[in-house]
C-alpha cells in the first residue's frame, strides 16, 4: 500500500510540476517569439 | 487421416466461440453505430481470427499476427508513430494562446491516479495492473497501449477496448458530470478572446517542449518526441510531404497494425475472465473521474482569477481529441448559443494529451 501511496502522490507531483513547468515556457515563448515576430511586421 | 485431423473444428472451444461473438459486437459497433471505426472494425476482425483454432496467427516467432504485435508493438514503434501523426494533426494554437488553460489537461488526470489506487487497493490488481487500467482515464488510446504494453501486456486487448470503447461513449459520459456539478450561470460564462499565436511561436514551442518534457520525464520520450516531431512538420510549413505522410498515409497503415494486433492479443482463455469486468468498470470510473476533475478545477481556478473560465471546458482536459472539445461546445451552446467555447477547450484537450504523457512516463519510471 505504501508503493500505491508513493506512485499516487509522486504521479499527482508529476504531473502538475509538468504543466507548470510548460506553462512557464510559453509564457517566456510568448514574451520573446510572440513580440518578435508583431515587431518584425 | 491427417487432413481430418488436422482441421481446426476439431479444436474449436466455447471460449473461442465466444470470442467470436465478442468480435461481431465490436464490428458491428463501428459499421452500424460508428463508435471509433477506425480502431474497432480492425480489433473486432483481429480477435475473430486470434480464435480461429490450430491457425496458429499469434504463434511467437512464426505467426503472422504475432510478428505484428512483436514489432510493432512490444517494440515500441506503433503508439509512437501514432503519435506523429497526431502532432502533425494537432494546432498548438489554442493552448498556447491561453496557457493558464493547461492545467485543465493536469487536472484530469486526477482520474488516472484515483482510478489505479481504487484499482490497487480494493479491486486486487498489482500496481503495474493498476497502472495500465488507470491509464484509461486519460483517454488516449496510444498512451494506454503504449503504458499496458509495458507493464501489463497480458491486460492490452482489454485496457485498449475499454479506452476506445469510452472514448467513442465520451458524448454520452461527460454531460451528466458536466451538467451535475456546474451552475446555469457558470455555463454561460464568456471568455476574454485569445491573442493571437505567432508562427514562430509555433515553431519553436514543439522543440523547446520536446527538451523540457524528456528531461523531466525521460521515459515519456519515445510518445513526446514523436507527437513534437510531427507537429513541427505541421508548423514549420516547409515540408509538407512529410506532415501531409504522417498525418494520413502513415497514420493509416500503422492504425490497422495496431488494430488487428490489439485485437489479436485477446485470446478466449485469457481474456473471459472476471478481471476484464472489472478493468470496464474501472474505466468507466476513471473516465468519469477524470472530467469531473477537469471541471471542478477550473472551478478552483475561477476563485483566484478575474478572467473567469468557463468550467465546462475542464472536461476536455481528458485528451480525446477532439471529442470532448465538441461536447463542451455542445454543452455551452445549451444555455448560450453565442457562447463558441470550442477553441477555448482546443486548449486543454491537447494539454490533456501531454498530461497523459507525462502520466504514463511517471508510472513507467515507477514502476518498470
Amino acid at each position: 500500500m505504501e508503493e500505491a501511496f508513493k506512485v499516487f502522490v509522486n504521479g499527482f507531483a508529476g504531473v502538475f510540476c509538468g504543466m507548470a513547468i510548460l506553462y512557464l515556457v510559453i509564457k517566456l515563448l510568448s514574451f520573446a517569439a510572440g513580440k518578435a515576430e508583431k515587431s518584425g511586421e | 487421416m491427417p487432413f481430418l485431423e488436422a482441421m481446426g473444428i476439431l479444436y474449436l472451444t466455447p471460449n473461442m466461440i465466444t470470442m467470436w461473438l465478442i468480435g461481431l459486437l465490436l464490428i458491428y459497433l463501428a459499421v452500424k453505430k460508428q463508435y471509433e471505426p477506425l480502431l474497432l472494425l480492425p480489433i473486432g476482425f483481429g480477435i475473430i481470427i486470434a480464435n480461429l483454432p490450430e491457425a496458429g496467427l499469434m504463434k511467437p516467432d512464426t505467426g503472422l499476427i504475432w510478428l505484428f504485435y512483436h514489432f510493432g508493438i512490444e517494440w515500441e514503434v506503433i503508439p509512437p508513430l501514432i503519435f506523429l501523426g497526431l502532432g502533425a494533426m494537432t494546432d498548438f494554437g489554442p493552448m498556447l494562446a491561453q496557457p493558464r488553460l493547461i492545467f485543465l489537461g493536469a487536472g484530469a488526470q486526477v482520474g488516472v491516479y484515483v482510478t489505479f489506487f481504487v484499482a490497487y487497493a480494493f479491486m486486487g490488481f498489482s500496481l503495474k495492473e493498476a497502472a495500465s487500467i488507470g491509464i484509461i482515464g486519460g483517454a488516449d488510446g496510444p498512451t494506454t497501449i503504449f503504458l499496458a504494453s509495458k507493464l501489463a501486456p497480458h491486460l492490452l486487448g482489454a485496457v485498449a477496448v475499454a479506452g476506445y470503447s469510452y472514448m467513442a461513449m465520451v458524448p454520452f459520459i461527460q454531460p451528466p458530470i458536466m451538467r451535475l456539478l456546474t451552475t446555469d450561470a457558470e455555463r454561460r460564462i464568456r471568455m476574454k478572446k485569445s491573442r493571437k499565436v505567432t508562427q514562430r511561436e509555433k515553431i519553436i514551442f514543439p522543440i523547446t517542449a520536446t527538451i523540457v518534457i524528456v528531461l523531466l520525464v525521460p521515459a515519456s520520450a519515445p510518445l513526446i518526441s514523436m507527437f513534437m516531431l510531427g507537429n513541427l512538420f505541421r508548423e514549420s510549413g516547409v515540408v509538407g510531404r512529410l506532415s501531409d505522410t504522417a498525418q494520413n498515409a502513415l497514420m493509416n497503415i500503422v492504425t490497422i497494425f495496431l488494430g488487428v494486433s490489439i485485437g489479436a492479443t485477446m485470446d478466449g482463455d485469457h481474456f473471459l475472465q472476471k478481471q476484464v469486468i472489472y478493468i470496464f468498470l474501472l474505466g468507466l470510473v476513471a473516465f468519469m473521474a477524470s472530467t469531473a476533475s477537469g471541471v471542478l478545477l477550473a472551478k478552483f481556478m475561477n476563485l483566484f482569477t478575474k478572467n473567469k473560465i468557463n468550467p465546462l471546458i475542464g472536461a476536455a482536459g481528458v485528451s480525446a481529441v477532439p471529442m470532448s472539445a465538441r461536447v463542451v461546445q455542445k454543452e455551452g451552446s445549451r444555455v448560450d448559443k453565442k457562447n463558441y467555447l470550442l477553441m477555448f477547450a482546443m486548449g486543454p484537450n491537447i494539454a490533456g494529451v501531454i498530461g497523459t504523457v507525462i502520466a504514463a512516463g511517471i508510472f513507467l519510471t515507477m514502476l518498470q
